[in-house]
């Protein structure tokens, strides 16, 4: 029995001229768990929200059986709550009226827990949980708000492979138990593990709808872009050149090579973020280190700025003369940038109308144009596309092969493995560890160094 | 056709117009009249339109200065203090130091009008960078106690003898701008506003230096990481704001009143800021935006004149424009929403 049925549903955005819907349609059946893939861009988000009904749709029929709730990419939480307040706002259960019902609420919140097999202190800040500990609240949540329906968008994106893992086995729990569940995601790994039977979007239009069982991992990412997607494949073993520079920050000593990958890894709140910033600061000494930082939409971009103003800004005083800016070579410049990495965009368009995977290659061609002797890498292909990544893999490799050096700083260890010759992992602020990548290494040896496991 | 109603200069004028006329059809016994000396007014004689264009020359750089501090991304609500001060400082110096009056001495005294309300809004925005006292909040509170203290030096130490308001005497006539258009008071300050606005609209737009100004008001973050100094651009910014805000005073001065007078500087620090938020993005459209409330502001002093409305119906109208513009979501989806 089908719980959702959506047919001819339509979805134009003024804003950016765009169709994002274009005769969708879906059909969820009741207890599975159905996964939507697409690319960046394809309208995934958006027919999540008209499911939910946060966006409303131009035209078309849909038929729900049961309550919705959504779990997106940015939490609605207050920090400064507990988790069982967060949980019951909105909803609150009350005596006499206007009193909040503590003890019940307690009542039926244990009882999901047990019943789900969650651990959390319900007494907890909120603001004290880790990323994945918030998600399960917001999870939580919806459960208690009796919701049959729950839509997750691109959950795992934010979480490290462990938290991923038990989220997935949350979701399953979830399924065990009833519900149905939709998910948004790039990551072939969630579809496969998990999904029963999965949609492929592309363009805001209906691909096909497929059962998980039936197909393999090359052919599901081959049904996201429509065509088939080159590996990029990366030698991790080849012998390094001349030492280009030699790193002394409080957690980072070491010399980066011509022709090496350095790939720095760890979970959650390990020191990765204090470590880039130390890098940034040296990068903004030396005119020969690149750096594309994690934070792309605040450090990496300017949203509200024109595509050319955003281009141009460490190349700034290439354009000026007397201090005056010159139009014309901007323009040519910019749009010379356009073409040759392939930006989706116009150079006098507002940056943040551009797609994250097209501010990504914004952000790498302002900094690769510069064509820095060592490039500082954070997080380069974080919920962005497979054909994206790959796009951004094989920049990565080019650059590598002109005797350059890279550090790569990054929470997916796939993309480590894949790309670093060394790998550092780190683990309470500090690097415990460091692995030649040369097949010795792997998710798991890795996974146990980034929990602190060092003897084993 | 609908199209055409969502453009934004559209969209304003309706905005003008609807409330306007509807006030005008409740309050006047011959609406028709009023109506019409409230519209064509001040374009009726070079008289009204001379005065109509010198009462925007201080608006302009009101305006102007309301727009830097917004781009610096810092607020700053102390205009009306700081054109109060400039002025002061113009009139009293002017004044006390009549035996020596040349043009040399005049440029001091600007300088000085200048530099002192730049001190003031540098002082808010030092504490912004330093404590994080928002600028919002101390812009204000020195505003208000700067008129104060100015109110106690014209009435207590310069108050012109056997006058029946509370003004200055008369500045020496060597100060005064030039008329440039006779029988009205349109003085050369006008000008001068002018070519400043347009000065910096240029700088803004086609320099380096406006070019690093604008990032770092957008995104402290962004122009960091490019090696921008973020933190320079904000407290220079809000700096500059100040000092011409006290520019418009020199020339609320030195071109329309001549003297300083209590609570002359009416509105002008509000109205700026207001014209500053409607002119939206381009620095250039403040010349509209000044232009169009001394337009309402000189019609319905002439509708006044000639016909039975009371004045207030252009502060009406100005509130009017005022709380739409200032809703950010009315501002960013329908008026400026074609522009995306």
């Amino acid at each position: 029995m089908n719980i959702i049925e959506m047919n001819h549903i339509c979805k134009y955005f003024h804003v950016n001229n765009t169709q994002a819907l274009d005769n969708m349609r879906l059909s969820v059946k009741q207890g599975e768990i159905h996964a939507i893939v697409g690319e960046n861009g394809a309208g995934k988000s958006t027919l999540m929200k008209i499911l939910h009904n946060i966006e409303k749709c131009d035209s078309g029929e849909i038929t729900i059986s049961g309550n919705t709730g959504m779990v997106s990419q940015h939490f609605r939480l207050i920090d400064e709550l507990s988790i069982l307040e967060n949980i019951i706002i909105g909803v609150e259960p009350c005596k006499m009226g206007f009193l909040i019902d503590n003890k019940q609420s307690k009542e039926s919140i244990k009882r999901i827990l047990d019943k789900y097999g969650f651990h959390l202190d319900i007494n907890e800040k909120v603001g004290n949980l880790s990323i994945g500990q918030k998600q399960l609240v917001e999870i939580i949540k919806i459960i208690f708000n009796n919701s049959d329906i729950l839509i997750f968008d691109e959950p795992t994106s934010a979480l490290s492979d462990n938290e991923a893992h038990k989220l997935r086995e949350t979701l399953l729990s979830l399924k065990k138990n009833g519900k149905t569940i939709i998910i948004i995601s790039h990551k072939i790994k969630d579809i496969e593990s998990i999904s029963d039977r999965f949609t492929i979007m592309r363009k805001g239009q209906y691909i096909e709808t497929v059962e998980t069982k039936n197909v393999n991992l090359d052919e599901i990412s081959r049904h996201m872009s429509g065509s088939d997607i080159v590996k990029t494949i990366i030698n991790t073993t080849n012998s390094v050149g001349k030492v280009l520079y030699s790193f002394n920050t409080k957690q980072l000593k070491t010399s980066i090579h011509e022709n090496e990958i350095i790939g720095i890894t760890g979970y959650g709140d390990c020191g990765l973020h204090t470590l880039e910033n130390d890098l940034e600061e040296i990068s903004l000494k030396n005119e020969n280190i690149g750096y594309v930082p994690s934070d792309r939409l605040g450090k990496g971009v300017e949203l509200n700025s024109l595509l050319k103003e955003t281009m141009i800004a460490k190349k700034r005083f290439n354009f000026s003369k007397i201090g005056l800016l010159q139009t014309k070579r901007i323009n040519d410049y910019c749009n010379g940038l356009i073409r040759k990495f392939n930006i989706k965009g116009y150079i006098n368009s507002i940056t943040g109308t551009l797609s994250g995977g097209n501010l990504q290659k914004t952000v790498l061609a302002r900094v690769l144009d510069t064509d820095p002797e060592i490039l500082v890498l954070c997080s380069p292909t974080w919920g962005i596309d497979l054909e994206s990544s790959n796009n951004i893999y094989n920049q990565i490799k080019l650059l590598k092969d002109r005797n350059r050096g890279i550090i790569l700083l990054s929470s997916d260890i796939d993309e480590i493995l894949k790309l670093s010759n060394r790998i550092f992992v780190m683990y309470k602020g500090n690097i415990i560890k460091e692995l030649k990548n040369d097949g010795s290494a792997s998710q798991e040896i890795i996974g146990k160094f980034s929990s602190g496991i060092i003897n084993d | 056709m609908i199209r055409l109603f969502k453009h934004p200069v559209i969209l304003i004028l309706l905005l003008i117009l609807c409330p306007t006329t509807i006030l005008i059809f409740l309050l006047s016994n011959d609406p028709l009249l009023s109506l019409t000396s409230f519209f064509s007014g001040p374009f009726s004689n070079t008289y009204h339109l001379g005065n109509m264009l010198n009462s925007s020359s201080p608006l302009l750089l009101t305006s102007l200065g309301a727009y830097i501090a917004l781009k610096s991304n810092s607020f700053n609500l102390g205009g009306e203090g700081q054109v109060f001060l400039g002025a002061t400082i113009t009139a009293l110096l002017s004044v006390y130091f009549d035996r020596y009056a040349n043009y040399g001495t005049l440029g001091l005294i600007i300088l000085i009008a200048i530099i002192a309300t730049g001190l003031i809004t540098w002082l808010s925005a030092w504490l912004d960078s330093r404590y994080h006292v928002n600028s919002l909040i101390s812009t204000y509170l020195l505003s208000m106690a700067t008129i104060h203290i100015c109110n106690y030096f014209i009435t207590q130490k310069f108050l012109k003898e056997g006058s029946n308001i509370l003004a200055s005497d008369k500045i020496n006539d060597l100060y005064k701008l030039k008329n440039i258009l006779p029988p009205s008071t349109l003085s050369s300050g006008f000008v001068i506003a002018l070519v400043i606005v347009v000065i910096s609209s240029f700088i803004l737009k086609y320099t380096i230096l406006g070019y690093e100004f604008k990032i770092s008001g957008r995104n402290t973050k962004f122009a960091h990481s490019m090696g921008i100094n973020s933190n320079i651009y904000k407290i220079s910014g809000l700096t500059l704001s100040g000092s011409l805000h006290g520019l418009a005073g020199v020339l609320l001065v030195l071109g329309n009143h001549h003297a300083v007078i209590v609570g002359f500087s009416n509105n002008l620090g509000w109205n700026g800021l207001s014209s500053a938020l409607l002119a939206g993005s381009k620095s250039i459209m403040i010349i509209v935006t000044s232009l169009l409330y001394s337009y309402l502001d000189s019609g319905s002093n002439y509708a006044t004149i000639t016909s039975d409305l009371t004045i207030e119906v252009s502060t009406i109208v100005k509130s009017v424009l005022f709380f739409v513009i200032s809703s950010k979501i009315i501002k960013e989806q329908i008026i400026y929403r074609n522009k995306k």
